[in-house]
């Protein structure tokens, strides 16, 4: 089968190589292939060597097909083939559930993100396009919709040596921590009240779930009316879009809370207040700790709906003027940032919980 | 001729009195369901008793009505001659299920209950090094009781044979550990019954003979009153001085059989003769609660 697909491949290639030499001539073709070449040799490195370097004749047919790919590749077709080649011939090596070594993890992540990168090259660089009458443009698609890479780096370079940006993040970030701050605050002391003692949840459940089904956009022009100054609006509507939503998975958490340990802890001489700051709150600390970590991904979604209606500063804001202007790929590098802090904050989560929870760690293992 | 009295040997003094207990259950139906009818029961100092019984018919029940777990709906059980209406410290518990404190080390899991008797946030003594430093300068006589607690549980550890794993989580331990860290847990509290509920279902065969051999050890060293479910006859009769055998729904006691073997024992007396018969008694017994049901 994978030597199938390497013919597949080798014979496309030929024909794809032949119409790009016929389109740019061969000078352009040449150094195209070798920088595609490049990529291709790190895509190569990083998915193959793991998973095949144990099998020789795997491994031989490869560097054969790598040496003919010379011959001129197309950079997207190749790198497809080689992901669809990579998944093909280690199904065999794959098992349900088995875990792989990090290393191996982190490169195929890396790989997608490689993907998509190539993607966007290849509508942004590959043909043409007419932008208006007689004028033509590299690239599949138009500018004012998708921005080529070049662009968007251009556009970081400036924007992200601009002191202002920083201080329009800075805001944004302060806006999250308010706003997500004050609904854990108060969330996790009412939802473990709530979990614990069916009178509290009687009193609060019906309206909270009365509020809960109102979307939180709604809430943007009660806010406007309401807050003191417009610069709260986007916390205020972060606190309404996460705390009811958090009460639900803390109160849920708390029901998960295993029956034996509260009896034990009864036996063992405990009182309410020790159960519940002893038994309770240690047992459903995980578990908030992960659902903190998926509610703030809500979290800059309010943000962001915030200060695009109004806000005056803030990574919204930038979005907004952005987008006025037609100033696609500054919209671009805004949200590119966000996904980057996402990672971050995602990352700052994980190590969280390890640091806090080590018997999290024991358990897996056992 | 003077009188001479005819004494019967002293019955040792009742520890736990259990008088004409019923439970009944509702079911969702509406119909009121007759679970345990005049249940009565007494309990010695000292005394290891094994309740057996068909399966279902409410030993567990029974176990949680005297841990306070469980309310009954009349009939009065008194421990020392106090009556018992919610959960205390002076009944210890061992459930089937592992209920060691996954958060806590073992060292922790089992000082716990020694922190309680202190009254004094254990939790945040016992994790946070500031308030731990704290309450050692400010707090008179904290160290020492500190100093006490960790000396008491490097002691019941050494009693199960956990000492090497103080600084472990349970999580990584087996289950006839984890069962040892619950057992050592509720000995520190030292309570004045220890209740347990099948605490060795869960384990292996060979497990559960060792945690056996281990049980009857520490329960002569701390000279407690247990009281003990259990569904495995052979490991009833090897444990128990009594043996109370219930009935079929509605439950109360059948018949109280005295196990005839001596203290220490070894595993040898499960080969005897006299061992075999009993177990085959208690088999028939049990077999004809089957039939009622």
């Amino acid at each position: 089968m994978p030597l199938i697909m390497v013919f597949i491949t080798v014979f496309l290639a030929f024909i794809i190589a032949w119409l790009l030499i016929r389109e740019y001539g061969l000078k352009d073709f040449v150094v195209y292939s070798f920088s595609c070449l490049f990529l291709y040799g790190v895509g190569f490195l990083l998915i193959y060597l793991p998973s095949v370097i144990s099998n020789k004749l795997g491994l031989i047919i490869l560097i054969i097909s790598y040496v003919i790919s010379t011959a001129g590749y197309l950079l997207v077709y190749l790198l497809t083939c080689v992901i669809l080649f990579g998944i093909v011939s280690s199904i065999p090596v794959m098992k349900f559930h088995k875990s792989i070594t990090s290393i191996n993890y982190y490169s195929l992540g890396v790989i997608t993100f490689i993907c998509i990168l190539i993607l966007w090259c290849f509508v942004s660089y590959v043909g043409s396009h007419e932008v208006s009458e007689g004028e033509m443009e590299r690239g599949l698609i138009n500018r004012i919709f998708l921005p080529s890479p070049g662009q968007v780096l251009s556009e970081a370079r400036e924007l992200l040596f601009q002191k202002e940006f920083y201080y329009h993040l800075f805001v944004s970030i302060l806006r999250i921590m308010m706003g997500f701050g004050v609904a854990i605050a108060l969330a996790i002391p009412l939802g473990i009240l709530m979990g614990s003692f069916k009178p509290v949840e009687a009193l609060f459940e019906p309206l909270f779930a009365f509020i809960r089904y109102m979307p939180p956009t709604a809430f943007i022009p009660l806010s406007i009316i309401w807050a003191p100054t417009i610069n709260s609006v986007p916390s205020i509507l972060i606190f309404i879009g996460v705390f009811f939503y958090l009460l639900v998975l803390i109160m849920d958490h708390v029901a998960n809370v295993p029956g034996e340990l509260l009896e034990t802890s009864y036996t063992l001489g405990a009182n309410k207040l020790e159960v519940l700051t002893m038994v309770i709150y240690p047992a459903v600390l995980p578990g908030i700790l992960d659902s903190c970590k998926a509610m703030i991904g809500a979290a800059w979604t309010y943000l962001i709906a915030a200060e695009l209606v109004g806000g005056g500063m803030g990574i919204g804001y930038i979005i907004s003027t952005a987008q006025r202007y037609s100033q696609t790929s500054q919209v671009f590098v805004s949200i590119i940032v966000i996904g980057i802090i996402g990672i971050i904050t995602n990352a700052i989560f994980d190590f969280l919980y390890r640091w806090l929870f080590p018997w999290k760690r024991m358990e897996k293992s056992a | 001729m003077s009188h001479i009295e005819t004494k019967l040997p002293e019955a040792p003094p009742v520890k736990l009195e259990v008088r004409d207990l019923c439970r009944n259950f509702i079911t969702y139906s509406g119909e009121t369901v007759v679970a345990m009818k005049g249940l009565n029961l007494d309990m010695y100092d000292g005394e290891f008793l094994v309740v057996l019984g068909p399966s279902g018919c409410g030993k567990s029940t029974f176990l949680r009505i005297v841990a306070g777990l469980d309310n009954p709906t009349s009939g009065s059980i008194k421990l020392d001659g106090r009556p018992i209406s919610e959960p205390g410290p002076d009944r210890g518990m061992v459930f089937q299920k592992y209920t060691s404190f996954p958060w806590l080390t073992v060292g922790q899991n089992v000082s716990l209950p020694l922190h309680i008797q202190g009254r004094l946030m254990p939790y945040l003594v016992s994790r946070n090094r500031i308030f731990y430093l704290l309450f050692c300068t400010f707090i008179p006589g904290f160290k020492e009781r500190q100093l006490y607690i960790q000396q008491k549980v490097k002691e019941h550890l050494k009693d199960v044979g956990l000492e090497k794993f103080e600084n472990v989580y349970p999580g990584s331990l087996s289950g006839g550990m984890q069962q040892r860290v619950a057992i050592a847990r509720t000995f520190a509290n030292s309570p004045s019954i220890l209740l347990m509920d099948e605490p060795f279902g869960a384990l292996d065969a060979q497990t559960r003979v060792q945690m056996q051999e281990l049980l009857l050890e520490i329960w002569g060293k701390n000279k407690s009153t247990v009281l003990f479910i259990t569904h495995d006859i052979e490991e009833a009769i090897y444990l128990a001085d009594r043996i109370a055998i219930f009935s079929a729904r509605p439950t109360s006691v059948k018949e109280v059989i005295e196990v005839p073997f001596g203290r220490p024992r070894s595993q040898e007396i499960k080969l005897s003769e006299e061992f075999n018969q009993l177990e085959i008694n208690i088999i028939r017994s049990i077999k004809d609660e089957y039939k009622k049901m």
